[in-house]
């Protein structure tokens, strides 16, 4: 294989990582934090390509199309406060019951999709790129880095540091990381765990909805945008184990790079089950995932 | 009866860079009472995991009867050579009923055809009943295991660990939680079992070990600090100094 | 003997009740309503399948779409084998050969043994590596689902040897009867009870030995029974594909009445609805896994009919509203009342004791 498609290939499996870590850190730290997998997760990640949608709308005919920008904290915004209220109708009465909580929110997630449907039709929509983010960088002789996938990259990135830094220095975070070890003693020490969930569900939501208005760059969006990225998402989840941050950013660059590269050298269809039998492979490796402690409990 | 039921050498255990046993050395002989004490986070309870064979130490052996190294083997068939385990919070299943939790803990052969095609005969039964009447369950026993009280939970877990017919119990805090009356009508079951069996009893309640023990280890920070009767070890002035809690320092001195 | 008969009618006359009502309904019933009932009743052959697994071991797969969908591929192929020398779909790809793995399949007793075997096979290949690294909860729905899509991408893109997203059709007959005639499908319907009844008592039974409990103990404290003796993963594998057998078989029986098969049946979304089947219904009771599928499917085939627009927001209203507010399901609700009042008489079981008496 040529070099150039070699380098390209990862650099798409890259903006494609940055793209799964948005959406898997949500769904890593509300499992993490109330035992709820978020089947609706990807639905957030729509709800923030509408948005982006919606906003070009209103600023149509602007050539600079800086506008772009404003979406990315208005689709965190929007995604966030559905989330919120999510939360507080439905999430909140399924913690702790995992089983219950997929089959619940899968129905919402059914529920949101026909909402998508009815509101800008079945079909799939177009964001057009804003003009300053057509072109690329030459790499190297032959090798392209278009400037969206980079910014996908860079926005990628910019939201890690800022979990980061939420989680390990903010007193909120702190917060946080108390109700994700232990509730009862969280609870006990006089933390709002209630207001916890609420929070961190929300900002799962809105770091979903940041992720559709990047997605938004890369083609044309639908109801069913979400879906195309969820299960992916799920196997970053299971690699990097549950509410765990490095472990989630490693699980991103895994899937990230290997299921497009599987793709490319058998077909879309193959790639598939081979991604699916190396996570299984994997997983008899390590079957808590990368980064899991050595516990004591009996379950 | 002779030579030993089990032998621990140089077992280390880490949990992620806390040592919760140290290059411990261990053994207790066949038909033996021994109990195992001393302060929180000592490793008692990590000792009998790894016997168990639900912690794997990173260094060490660990032998049981003649030859049967524990470490190759998984949970499933270390309690098949004959090691059972009563554990600290009761473990039972609660949505079955106490009769069909010790009929889960029959000797039996524990496959899937021959679960699917057991039936009880009187023998078992019996067994199963003998049993209730030696912890007092009889009446409870079409009950919903869930719905028993946390005393009669830790007796149907001692009833379920002495009806799987093994060579060595290991018992975790078994009158936690126990009024003192039930206090020692466990501490004779415990004597009657050790009658044929060896018995490994972790305990924190003193009153109880004072009574009933015959041989007592103390481990301390994942070593064994001291062994030997009840009342050797009361005297031995390390033990003291651990339980009143002087210094760590001095601890490590009088240990070397 | 009298005795003793009279006893079996009275605990079980509501399961005798409701099989003849079952046998009575191609009288009762239109083609049309009695061929879309058969479907049900395929769908509560997979709902025990599923419930013998989530409800009673607490392990929920979300995949069941696939092992009933190679159930139905199975008997698919031989069906399509009896009505051309080669495949439609075959030729529009330009084969000109069967493939070596679809000549099996011409003789209907390889295919209908296949339509059991190559799920259960699947389901062994998926179950041991994952129950033996102890996967469980969450992460093993999370890779059986995985396991759908992956499933369902794979058969869209093999379209020479599955038929492509179209999957299969235009079936002809099967043992020389013609699908088109209505006596067939009254047959076809008969069958499908038959095999249904069958399986409730095949799985009654298995509950009711001692394997039960070993389940139910795995779902309460898998690690707790590894201490008793038991290897949870080899039960855990052994129900996996026991269930994912049973869903073959009701594939197999599907695609005969229903005269398709696509890869639409093993995506997410049919995976996920069958799950939901025995939540409606109420997991861990084997009643509630065929009330829910029966009546889950009734209410979106009447719902898809008459709000063709609006049915899936009710379908997503009531996954939301049945987990919210009913988690036993709506056999227990039924439960709650009948317990109620078995406990005024004061009815409880005696297993056991009254032998161990009687011995003394």
């Amino acid at each position: 294989m040529p070099v150039e498609i070699i380098i390209s290939q990862i650099f798409n499996g890259l903006s494609l990582s940055s793209i799964l870590l948005m959406i898997a850190l949500g769904l890593s730290i509300t499992f993490g934090i109330m035992g709820v997998i978020n089947f609706a997760h990807g639905e957030f990640l729509m709800i923030g390509a509408y948005t982006a949608f919606i906003l070009q709308r209103f600023f149509h005919g602007q050539d600079s199309g800086y506008y772009f920008l404003l979406s990315l904290p208005l689709a965190f915004f929007v995604s966030a406060f559905i989330g919120l209220i999510v939360e507080r109708s439905i999430i909140r009465f399924l913690y702790g019951r995992p089983f219950e909580g997929m089959l619940a929110t899968w129905g919402l997630s059914l529920v949101l999709q026909q909402a998508a449907r009815n509101i800008f039709g079945a079909n799939n929509v177009e964001v057009s790129s804003p003009a300053w983010l057509n072109g690329g960088i030459e790499f190297i002789k032959g090798v392209q880095l278009p400037y969206n996938r980079l910014f996908i990259i860079a926005i990628a990135v910019i939201c890690i540091i800022g979990m980061y830094i939420y989680i390990y220095t903010s007193s909120s975070g702190r917060r946080m990381r108390a109700v994700m070890q232990n509730r009862d003693m969280a609870a006990c020490m006089g933390i709002k765990t209630r207001r916890v969930d609420s929070v961190t569900f929300a900002i799962g939501c809105g770091l979903a909805g940041i992720a559709g208005s990047v997605v938004s760059l890369l083609g044309s969006i639908g109801p069913s945008t979400g879906q195309n990225y969820i299960i992916d998402a799920f196997m970053v989840v299971v690699l990097g184990g549950v509410g765990n941050l490095s472990g989630t950013i490693a699980g991103a660059i895994m899937i990230g790079a290997v299921s497009p590269f599987f793709e490319f050298v058998t077909t879309s269809s193959m790639g598939k089950v081979i991604v699916f039998a190396l996570v299984i492979a994997f997983l008899q490796w390590r079957p808590s995932g990368l980064f899991a402690l050595k516990t004591r409990a009996l379950d | 009866m002779a030579g030993t039921i089990v032998y621990m050498e140089d077992v280390t255990v880490d949990f992620s860079g806390f040592k919760a046993l140290n290059r411990v050395n261990f053994f207790i002989d066949k038909g033996e009472l021994r109990f195992l004490i001393g302060p929180n986070g000592a490793g008692k309870t990590t000792l009998l995991d790894v016997i168990c064979g639900k912690v794997r130490p990173e260094k060490g052996r660990v032998v049981f009867g003649d030859d049967t190294d524990i470490l190759r083997l998984s949970e499933h068939r270390i309690a098949r050579c004959g090691i059972s385990r009563k554990f600290q919070t009761p473990s039972i299943f609660a949505n079955l009923t106490v009769f069909e939790n010790m009929e889960l803990s029959l000797k039996r052969k524990r496959g899937i055809f021959s679960s699917l095609f057991y039936t009880m005969n009187s023998k078992d039964m019996h067994k199963i009943f003998s049993t209730f009447e030696v912890v007092g369950l009889k009446g409870e026993a079409h009950q919903k295991a869930g719905s028993l009280s946390h005393g009669q939970k830790q007796w149907l877990e001692l009833a379920m660990t002495i009806i799987q017919e093994p060579m060595l119990l290991l018992v975790d805090e078994p009158v936690a939680g126990m009024t003192g009356k039930e206090r020692s009508r466990t501490g004779e079951i415990l004597m009657e079992i050790a009658k044929e069996k060896s018995v490994l009893v972790v305990e924190h309640d003193m009153n109880f070990v004072r009574h009933f023990a015959r041989k007592v280890t103390v481990l301390h920070e994942g070593g064994i600090l001291c062994e030997g009767t009840f009342e050797h070890v009361k005297n031995d002035p390390v033990v003291i100094d651990v339980y009143l809690g002087r210094g760590g320092e001095e601890k490590e001195d009088a240990l070397s | 003997m009298d005795k003793k008969a009279y006893q079996f009618l009275k605990k079980n006359w509501p399961y005798i009740f409701a099989a003849i009502i079952l046998i009575l309904l191609p009288n009762l019933l239109s083609d049309f309503r009695l061929n879309l009932f058969g479907k049900f009743l395929t769908f509560a052959i997979v709902a025990i399948a599923i419930d013998l697994l989530w409800g009673y071991t607490g392990i929920l797969s979300l995949g069941h779409g696939v092992f009933f969908s190679l159930g139905a591929y199975s008997m698919a192929m031989y069906l399509k084998l009896k009505s051309e020398e080669l495949p439609d779909f075959m030729m529009w790809s330009g084969l000109t050969d069967l493939p070596w793995f679809w000549r099996p399949f011409k003789h209907f007793w390889v295919a209908l043994p296949m339509a059991i075997i190559i799920p259960a096979l699947l389901a062994i290949i998926i179950g041991f590596p994952t129950f033996r690294a102890r996967i469980k909860g969450v992460y093993f729905s999370i890779l059986t689902q995985a396991l759908a899509l992956v499933f369902s991408i794979f058969f869209i893109g093999q379209q020479p040897y599955t038929g492509g997203t179209n999957g299969m059709t235009n079936f002809q007959e099967i043992f020389g009867y013609s699908l088109s005639e209505a006596s067939t499908m009254r047959g076809l319907y008969i069958i499908t009870v038959i095999v249904l009844v069958a399986v409730f008592i095949l799985s009654r039974w298995l509950i009711s030995r001692k394997t039960g409990r070993v389940l139910v103990a795995i779902r309460d404290g898998e690690n707790r029974l590894r201490f008793l003796g038991y290897d949870p993963s080899i039960f855990k594998i052994g129900i996996f594909a026991l269930s994912a057998g049973l869903s073959g078989l009701a594939g197999a029986l599907y695609v005969p009445q229903v005269g398709i098969i696509s890869p639409s049946m093993m995506g997410i979304l049919p995976s996920v609805e069958m799950a939901i089947w025995v939540a409606v219904g109420g997991r861990g009771t084997l009643n509630g896994a065929v009330i829910g599928a029966i009546t889950v499917n009734g209410a979106k085939s009447y719902l898809s009919e008459t709000f063709p627009d609006i049915w899936l927001y009710f379908l997503g209203a009531l996954f939301i509203g049945v987990v919210l507010f009913f988690p036993a399901g709506v056999y227990g609700i039924f439960e709650r009342f009948k317990g109620k009042k078995a406990e005024e008489k004061g009815v409880l079981s005696n297993r056991g004791e009254t032998d161990y008496a009687a011995e003394k």
